[in-house]
């Protein structure tokens, strides 16, 4: 695990890990993890626990309420792990996000491990050596993501600091919305602030604006931007493309013939039947020479995929071929080329 | 898409405006039924889909979203919208992927499926497989279309692949 993520990080360029311990009972401080938590801070990048842990002895049917719910109580077991235990001292640059679970519900363990830091201090046999409160590691070494709709982000952003919180972004997911819709028009939650004379909707909104229009939170720490891939972004095309797109001579098709030929092969996704690609695979091979890779999905399939690689900035793909509809969806993203 | 293979082989007439992708295929979908069980001549309307001769008859292919709206339109979205609502009650099989539903005709599962793209039937017949297809206005044509990644790992063979395909 912590050798796969060296090369991960070293080969690969990834920035994040994210660590999705279905393990049975064992916890994010269990002893081990601990190389795979050295290997995260020896390499610079972040951890990213999600609340879908998992612990062995629950039963299935509560399983799926914690899914469905996205209750915070399994991360709650990994934030007393990560500030609680010998695991931060040992790795005291590690850097942990927490989450597809909102901000708020930290705070109540940061308070609640604070109280029990006062007495438990003198205790080292209990405190487990810690040299600080936890609340200070959780302000030192995590990160919580926040939901652009969450009632009340005053409170994470007083205690755990802005550019601690980061704008999770799930989108396209099926129950998510854009971010700009939600900031236009935030679900009304909590009617206390409406009892309070208070404008619900401005107040809910303002501070969640502020953090993305913040220069700190605009610039979260390097190692954790992956977990914040933004939606969408400008896609410019490279040098090669241009040069290859605008040639306009004569002998355009010998060129384009020639230098395929020196490329080798073309990655194509596409809903054709299988014996379709199978069969134009083949005559594109025998007439130029060319070995066409292809992935073969539906259209709902071919638009998820790209959709996916695009937003973590994979560009794989040479050729589409589907539906018109979900290319013009890549078309309007800028995906695709004249 | 900058090809001169689009005005010799394709349509341009139903190339979009901003020129990102081409048209390279016209996919007509239609209905197509099992013929031990279905006589042809025996639906002559989509609004006839709804009797109850039909009821647990009928299949849908579940992302059809582009002939469930072209249909709605035509008919006017009340009616169009009531057609569909009385096909639900009256019992509709809904399946995955265009291919499998017209495997699924031509299995017998599904006497009577609404929204196959007619290659898919033909292929089938062509198997002697027991199927056959046909058209209720108003007729539905969904574009198939071609794109080029604006960032190819692999430029030349792409806008090749797409200037002589």
């Amino acid at each position: 695990m912590a050798d796969e993520l060296r090369r991960c990080v070293k080969e690969l360029g990834f920035r994040t890990s994210h660590l999705v311990p279905y393990c049975g009972t064992r916890n994010l401080d269990d002893p081990s993890f601990y190389p795979y938590y050295q290997a995260a801070e020896s390499s610079r990048s972040a951890a990213v626990p999600s609340q879908q842990q998992r612990r062995a002895d629950r039963p299935v049917r509560q399983l799926f309420q914690d899914t469905r719910h996205g209750t915070p109580d399994q991360l709650c077991r990994g934030a007393r792990g990560a500030s609680a235990r010998r695991r931060v001292r040992e790795v005291p640059r590690a850097e942990v996000v927490f989450f597809e679970c909102s901000a708020e519900w930290i705070l109540y363990w940061m308070h609640r491990m604070d109280d029990d830091w006062e007495w438990a201090k003198d205790f080292p046999q209990i405190s487990g050596m810690l040299r600080m409160a936890p609340s200070e590691y959780i302000r030192r070494n995590c990160y919580v993501t926040c939901e652009a709709d969450e009632p009340d982000l005053r409170r994470p952003v007083a205690e755990i600091g802005e550019d601690h919180i980061l704008m999770a972004s799930d989108y396209p997911h099926f129950d998510s919305e854009f971010s700009a819709h939600r900031f236009k028009h935030p679900r009304t939650r909590g009617p206390h602030r409406a009892s309070e004379g208070q404008d619900p909707r401005r107040e809910r909104s303002a501070p969640a604006a502020a953090l993305v229009l913040s220069p700190r939170a605009a610039s979260p720490p390097r190692s954790a931007r992956l977990a914040i891939a933004p939606a969408s972004f400008a896609v410019e095309p490279t040098p090669g493309i241009l040069a290859v797109a605008s040639y306009q001579g004569a002998d355009r098709t010998g060129r384009l013939i020639g230098a395929a030929r020196k490329e080798g092969e073309l990655m194509l996704y596409s809903s054709l039947t299988q014996d379709d690609q199978l069969k134009l695979v083949a005559d594109f091979k025998r007439r130029y020479g060319v070995t066409v890779k292809f992935w073969r999905g539906s259209q709902a399939h071919i638009l998820q995929r790209v959709l996916s690689e695009t937003r973590g900035g994979r560009f794989e793909f040479d050729v589409l071929e589907t539906n018109a509809p979900q290319i013009e969806v890549l078309a309007r993203k800028s995906f695709c080329r004249r | 898409m900058n090809s001169p293979f689009i005005e010799q082989e394709l349509l341009p007439e139903v190339m979009p405006a901003h020129g990102e992708w081409a048209p390279d295929r016209l996919n007509l979908l239609v209905y197509a039924y099992n013929t031990h069980l279905v006589k042809p001549r025996t639906c002559r309307g989509p609004g006839r889909t709804a009797r109850p001769k039909w009821k647990r008859r009928i299949g849908m292919e579940s992302t059809n979203v582009e002939w469930f709206a072209a249909l709605v339109e035509s008919m006017g979205e009340k009616s169009g919208l009531d057609l569909f609502r009385r096909l639900g009650d009256n019992g509709v099989a809904v399946r995955t992927g265009h291919n499998h539903s017209a495997v699924l005709v031509a299995a017998g599962e599904i006497p009577l499926m609404l929204g196959i793209y007619s290659h898919d039937a033909e292929r089938m017949k062509a198997k002697a497989a027991p199927v056959s297809w046909f058209v209720l206005p108003p007729a539905v044509v969904l574009a198939s279309a071609v794109a080029v990644s604006r960032r190819a790992p692999t430029p030349a063979p792409r806008r090749f692949s797409t200037t002589t395909c």
